[in-house]
């Protein structure tokens, strides 16, 4: 890391996004029962939340951070801190684009086919976090850069 | 609502929501663990995994405009989740991974609340 001939090589390279399948060999099953238990419960807790006040409260809870909960204990544990603290910096990229989302299936749900209004919802928030997630690398590798 | 439905198409609608929430929070997670680096897998984090499947069975059994209702609250609770998310950067690294995202809880709930009100008023 310290060595200067490969520092701008590691800088340019440690926000570039790598799909790596065989990793999910080195994931554990507890880990995805625990998301899928948390998933579950926090879909019934909007649901029964919805279903004693109104719809729309319960919505706010199908945005709850149980998950971003569930995976920095799950990091913490795991790893450290800091790579806790990372696994946020992208969640909160991908929360902006979770906004752009809601706000496009609420918009079209009742005009649109549901397949048609959640697939794009969807490809909105993919497409807002990850540009988000560009231009957060770009900044962040040219801080880099001055400092180093 | 909860009057209208007999007990067993109650109780199969909240294991529908249990099932599909849980099968779509970890589909996401499949992926996002076959991404490097952290930040960047750290996106499907706060994917509308649990929103989608909500959705999906809301639609499904009861239509779409307690579904619409339901995607016009998430609005508010996603600006939770990006407060959430920004002061966990900082929280999880000052304090430990779980008392970190429970500090992080308050601004989740205080800017869920304030845009939830925003929303609900600009109707």
């Amino acid at each position: 890391m310290s060595d200067p001939a490969s520092h701008d090589e590691t800088s340019r390279n440690h926000f570039f996004p790598r799909f790596q399948p065989g990793r999910i060999k080195e994931a554990r099953f507890r880990d995805f029962a625990v998301r899928f238990a948390f998933g579950g419960t926090i879909s019934v807790v909007a649901a029964l939340l919805g279903a004693a006040t109104t719809e729309s409260i319960g919505g706010v809870f199908t945005a709850f951070p149980a998950i971003l909960v569930a995976s920095l204990t799950l990091i913490d544990k795991q790893e450290d801190q800091e790579h806790a603290s990372y696994d946020s910096v992208g969640a909160a990229l991908g929360a902006v684009g979770f906004i752009a989302c809601a706000l496009f299936i609420s918009l079209t749900l009742q005009r649109w086919s549901t397949a048609a209004s959640l697939g794009v919802g969807l490809s909105i928030w993919l497409a807002v976090s990850v540009v988000l997630y560009a231009l957060y690398a770009l900044l962040a590798s040219r801080g880099r850069d001055e400092q180093g | 609502v909860l009057e209208c439905r007999s007990g067993t198409v109650e109780v199969a609608y909240y294991l529908a929501k249990f099932l599909v929430g849980g099968t779509v929070v970890v589909l996401f997670a499949v992926v996002s663990e076959t991404f490097e680096p952290k930040r960047f897998a750290g996106l499907f984090s706060a994917a509308p995994s649990v929103l989608l499947a909500s959705l999906l069975v809301t639609v499904v059994l009861e239509g779409t405009t307690p579904a619409s209702e339901s995607a016009s609250g998430a609005v508010a609770g996603a600006v939770g989740l990006v407060a959430f998310a920004v002061v966990s950067t900082w929280a999880v690294y000052r304090f430990k991974g779980l008392v970190g995202s429970l500090v992080s809880l308050l601004p989740w709930a205080v800017a869920s609340l304030a845009a939830y009100l925003f929303l609900m008023g600009a109707r």
